[in-house]
């Protein structure tokens, strides 16, 4: 059997017998969720690569104390977010400004629908605002709106990313959904 | 009434999600003909999930996959080489400061004051050494599991 073909945890056993081939291949199985995650909470190309890539190296030098049979993206997640974290904390102390970061450019916008010059500004305008007014919500509801929202996460998925109940997940939607709603309530 | 309150606002986020039961469904209808201020609350929502709906991110240049692994194979090295590198110069450090204090305290011809001033000097630069050491073992220890746990 080629090492692609193993499970996670086959490869994390691997891994922490020293061999780093076998983190490649999670690593190369995680990177795009990873750097998604990522750029949902930084809302910057360059940072989500950076603290993704980092947090693979920190879990490679923490793997012998990762237990077997838990999850490896719900384990690595945990020390993912706690870097996007410290970065939204060094930047709200360095009076980051949003307009810094450049809006939107690496948003698709699935829009279909065809109207007029102006209305399709009017419309980009509007992804924009929802876009800052995310990036402007407190860590754990923007998390969730991440999750959910940008990640396309079931609820089962996201309460076993955050350890917690799936009636819990669906309360910390509603406000951070309803807090969303109220900073957009001009636009929407 | 709180309790039935949440457990509205909770299917209400399901039935937006589309991750409702059909006996969910109808359990959320009567939470919401009690509570018509969450019925209003309704609209906003999926208005908004009209628009998050269609934002989805886009897929980065193929070379940020290709390099992607490459660059956290050079920084797990990296980490590797810093330490040895560390090691290294700790035992020259040791041993040049050997030689220079034993250089000094075997020199005939440098007067006493002198000599002890540079002991002096060399005593505080230790103790500063070796409490920033102190430090980020300490901090090594206790927060080393931080990303992990928390």
């Amino acid at each position: 059997m080629r090492i692609e073909e193993l499970d996670d945890q086959r490869l994390i056993s691997l891994t922490q017998k020293g061999n780093k081939q076998a983190f490649g291949v999670l690593v190369k199985r995680y990177m795009r969720r990873a750097y998604y995650v990522a750029l949902g909470f930084v809302g910057s190309h360059e940072d989500a690569l950076d603290l993704s890539q980092d947090a693979f190296v920190r879990a490679y030098r923490s793997i012998k104390r990762f237990e077997l049979g838990k999850q490896f993206f719900t384990w690595y997640y945990q020390i993912l977010r706690n870097l996007c974290f410290n970065l939204l904390r060094k930047r709200k102390k360095a009076i980051y400004s949003f307009s810094e970061i450049p809006e939107t450019e690496f948003l698709r916008i699935h829009d279909d629908s065809e109207g007029r010059p102006d209305q399709n500004y009017e419309r980009k305008e509007l992804y924009a605002s929802v876009w800052k007014a995310v990036q402007n919500l407190g860590e754990l509801e923007k998390e969730i709106i991440v999750l959910r929202e940008f990640q396309e996460l079931s609820y089962q998925e996201i309460a076993e990313i955050l350890k917690c109940p799936v009636g819990t997940v669906m309360s910390r939607l509603y406000y951070a959904r309803k807090k969303l709603a109220r900073e957009l309530k001009d636009s929407l | 009434m709180h309790d039935e309150k949440e457990r509205c606002r909770q299917l209400m986020m399901a039935l937006l999600d589309g991750e409702i039961s059909e006996s969910d469904r109808e359990e959320l209808q009567i939470l919401l003909n009690k509570f018509p201020d969450l019925k209003n609350e309704s609209s906003e929502f999926s208005k908004l999930k009209e628009v998050t709906q269609k934002m989805k991110f886009k897929e980065p240049d193929p070379d940020v996959w290709q390099t992607y692994w490459y660059n956290i194979y050079n920084r797990m090295e990296r980490g590797v080489a810093w330490l040895i590198f560390a090691i290294g110069a700790g035992i020259l450090l040791a041993y040049g400061l050997y030689t220079m204090v034993l250089g000094l305290w075997q020199a005939t011809d440098m007067p006493a004051v002198i000599k002890v001033g540079i002991f002096v000097v060399l005593l505080g630069v230790i103790m500063l050494l070796l409490s920033v050491a102190r430090e980020k073992l300490f901090l090594w220890r206790h927060e080393r599991y931080k990303e992990v746990q928390r």
